[in-house]
């Protein structure tokens, strides 16, 4: 009872302060009504497909056709570029852009990627169908804002040098047969019409590649939409301002103190014990409306899916909740600002993969990760909206959850002092 | 000059109590480095590297030579596994983000007309970086791409060849020779198409500077982050004046002779300090320890650092003016900090909020920055975003110090 007595008197001061409820309602949403706007609305692509790439072709012929085509099925090609556009960028005085064509196409990408309006344009020169055919080398050019998306960057040139090697692999098996008769020279009659009669009668047309890649998702993986770039990053950047109340809280008791508020309730008839838990009860509550608001605006808004298993959810919001109640609560008890504890937090998001994947971390960056919360939290997540997994998939993850809660709560009740 | 005098008596007694906090300095400097530290350890290098997992159920020469390569890669770093199962399982869970397997008859099928496939087991939560990891893996294997298409056509020809009349010439001979010249062709194929690609790409940087620099993803990164840390300052301005507040020093500097204005532009000038102390010790550990480039003009860079450091003190001053207790100048403030990074597009380029972000210190402090690491412009990159914040800073702090409460 007396534990709720605490609780209600947190709220009310909570109610008491002037904006801070707002404030803390609308936060999260100023936080994450960016990001997954940015997810949703192509910004930062909702698939590869999405992800414009403008292709300036001053050859015209059968191979620049066949590697537009074969770079069309992994980006969104844009070509021709419109009138408005040189105008926009006065170059409709320019004597390239007098009638349309891949010469203004050039000069108008030229100035967008100076003006960082984009990132990326690929140029086929004039000649290379007509090199191709007489096996000559052809340099194409990607052109890039330097200050640009340098993953994207990669990924179109990774794209382009495939498709120049399976566009070369006809002529590179021509070749090859060439040599073998100018080889068989020097043999009998007998062995160079042999070897002259199967060259003929081999193909090199519609040649396939001899190796095949193909992505699959692991066979436990239950499709409920095609896997996006908002079901993937929501999680992160969700935990990553969640454990950020922790700070609050700390601020919160930090002015309690200096007010002498925890020094009046503690010569009440309030155990530390029940003290203690009044107050992570309040953080429990400031945490959990936090979590809430953050998914629900996703899923309302941007349609975010939440899982097919409401229960496993519900239960890894509270696991999450009460880590970070408890981690409040320990940095409440510990003597530092709440932006000497903020920083942390944003180093644990970086190495609990809140913001890039652990996979690209060192060895032993990737063991540390293990010991942050983030990391257990980020993964109940993935496995309930990307993965489709359910309760039990994600009981290990809210138990190691609760374990760190434990951690922190035991850490934060021995370094507690009411009267400090 | 008495004004110089008071405001840097001032500063010199808010620098002291500044540093007498160690959380502080956790803060400033190690917390920046720690990040920077990671960062560059993960984006030091021109590409990223990703570790996977691997398993090679083939029993033949080609599922070796496949892992052999791909352990060569040097963006790829390989945690081979027993089978195609385990590697299914563990990127189920999430403990990779991908696999790649070889089939049990792999060695056998890509010498058929149909070809062999690699498998690459993509973990949907992280699908992000699928087409770059599956990029990785078919630049590592490009030539065995090659070797192995070439050679399937060529045993597919000589295959053909009826050994029946090959005049004086026996079929074992003929069979010895035919094969040599078959294993030569491949190979000088093979070199040709690497070394000399029939299409090879070049990559162009196009800048306004005359002498663009080679652009990384680490440069790209760290002014961001650099500004995202430097304004946790607002945080430090808040909460000292709120205590002094609260204690009444407040009240009682303005018994002296120093004006308001100077009071406060005393307060301001030990942070605008210690952000261009924090700015420069990040940007120098990331030049020095991570080998990132400075850009071509120390100027233009030495501008934007002031400009920069002198936004963020005066926002300071603002939003110490508004805030009322510590709870409002520490865990609020940080959260403010937090979404004026997101609006302005600190946390990642992809995400911000066009508009919005025009307001923000952040947004033009990052373009001069970028402009300077990435894009190697001199001050003409600068001085639009420098101009923009100094303008900022004149408005948070005419509004700070008409909105500032000593009591």
């Amino acid at each position: 009872m007396k534990i709720f007595a605490v609780f209600l008197n947190e709220n009310k001061r909570l109610f008491r302060a002037k904006g801070l409820i707002l404030i803390l309602l609308l936060m999260p949403l100023a936080f994450i009504i960016p990001i997954a706007m940015a997810y949703t609305s192509g910004a930062a692509g909702s698939s590869d497909k999405d992800r414009p790439l403008l292709v300036i072709d001053y050859d015209g012929g059968k191979q620049a056709q066949d590697l537009i085509e074969t770079l069309d099925e992994s980006f969104l090609i844009e070509r021709n570029l419109p009138a408005e556009e040189a105008k926009k960028y006065e170059l409709d005085g320019d004597p390239d852009c007098a009638a349309p064509g891949p010469a203004c196409d050039e000069k108008i990408a030229r100035a967008q990627l100076k003006e960082s309006a984009r990132t990326l344009a690929l140029l086929i020169p004039r000649g290379l169908s007509e090199a191709y055919d007489q096996s000559k080398q052809t340099v194409i050019t990607l052109l890039y804002d330097p200050a640009g998306d340098v993953n994207l960057r990669d990924q179109v040139q990774g794209v382009i040098q495939g498709a120049a090697i399976s566009i070369s692999l006809e002529k590179q098996v021509m070749q090859s047969q060439q040599d073998m008769q100018d080889l068989t020279s020097i043999a009998s009659d007998e062995v160079k019409d042999a070897v002259a009669d199967a060259v003929e009668k081999s193909s090199t047309t519609d040649l396939k590649s001899a190796i095949a890649f193909e992505q699959i998702p692991p066979s436990n993986y239950i499709e409920r939409k095609p896997p996006n770039p908002l079901q993937q990053n929501i999680p992160g950047y969700t935990v990553m301002f969640v454990f950020l109340v922790a700070a609050f809280m700390a601020g919160w008791s930090i002015e309690e103190k200096r007010n002498g508020i925890l020094r009046r309730l503690r010569s009440s008839p309030v155990s530390t014990a029940s003290l203690l838990a009044g107050k992570l009860l309040y953080g429990l509550a400031v945490s959990l409306v936090q979590i809430f608001v953050l998914f629900l605006a996703t899923s309302t808004m941007f349609g975010l899916d939440l899982g097919k298993d409401p229960l496993a959810f519900i239960l890894v919001c509270a696991a999450l909740a009460t880590t970070v109640a408890c981690l409040g609560m320990l940095a409440s008890a510990v003597k530092f600002p709440s932006s000497a504890i903020t920083a942390p937090l944003v180093i644990g998001a970086l190495l609990g993969g809140c913001l890039f994947s652990p996979d690209l971390f060192p060895p032993l960056l990737r063991t540390i990760s293990y010991f942050i919360p983030h990391t257990w939290a980020m993964t109940a997540y993935q496995d309930l909206l990307v993965r489709g997994q359910g309760l039990a998939q994600v009981l290990p993850e809210i138990g190691v959850l609760l374990v760190f809660a434990a951690v922190f709560f035991g850490l934060g009740v021995w370094r507690f002092d009411p009267m400090d | 000059m008495l004004t110089i005098k008071q405001i840097l008596a001032i500063a010199y007694k808010e620098t002291r109590l500044w540093l007498q906090v160690p959380g502080n300095w956790l803060t400033i400097l190690l917390v920046p480095f720690a990040f920077i530290a990671i960062l560059g350890s993960v984006f030091g290098g021109s590409t990223p590297v990703f570790t996977i997992y691997a398993a090679n159920d083939d029993q033949g020469d080609l599922g070796a030579d496949v892992i052999e390569l791909l352990e060569d890669s040097p963006n790829l770093e390989l945690e081979m596994l027993d089978s195609q199962a385990e590697a299914d399982r563990r990127v189920g869970k999430g403990e990779r983000m991908a696999a790649v397997v070889i089939p049990a008859d792999f060695s056998e099928v890509v010498k058929t007309e149909a070809g062999g496939t690699i498998w690459v087991i993509i973990d949907p939560a992280r699908q992000n970086n699928a087409g770059l990891v599956s990029g990785l893996v078919k630049a590592a294997l490009s030539k065995m791409l090659v070797d192995a298409s070439v050679e399937r056509e060529m045993s597919g020809m000589i295959s053909d060849i009826k050994t029946d009349d090959l005049g004086g010439t026996s079929s074992f001979d003929f069979d010895t020779f035919i094969r040599a010249g078959v294993k030569g062709m491949v190979a000088k194929q093979v070199n040709e198409a690497i070394d000399n690609p029939l299409i090879d790409l070049e990559k162009q940087p196009v800048s306004a500077s005359a002498n663009p620099i080679e652009a990384t993803r680490l440069g790209g990164l760290v002014p961001g982050y650099t500004l995202m840390f430097l304004f946790f300052l607002l945080s430090h301005i808040a909460a000292a004046v709120v205590e002094e507040r609260s204690l009444g020093s407040l009240r009682r500097l303005l018994v002296t002779p120093a004006s308001k204005a100077v009071i406060l532009a005393g307060k301001m000038l030990p942070f605008f300090f210690i952000a261009i102390g924090q700015m420069l010790f990040v940007l120098l550990v990331s030049s020095w320890v991570f080998k990132m480039s400075l850009g071509n003009s120390p100027l233009a860079l030495a501008v934007i650092i002031l400009a920069t450091a002198l936004s963020a003190a005066t926002l300071g001053i603002l939003v110490a003016s508004l805030v009322k207790n510590e709870n409002q100048a520490g865990g609020l403030t940080i959260l403010v900090v937090l979404v004026l990074a997101v609006i302005s597009g600190s946390i990642s380029d992809n995400i911000q909020i066009m508009g919005p972000n025009f307001v923000t210190p952040h947004y033009w402090a990052r373009q001069g920055m970028l402009n300077v690491l990435q894009r190697g412009m001199g001050l003409e990159g600068v001085w639009l975003p420098a101009g923009i914040l100094l303008g900022l800073s004149v408005i948070f702090f005419v509004v700070g110090a008409r909105r500032f409460k000593f009591e």
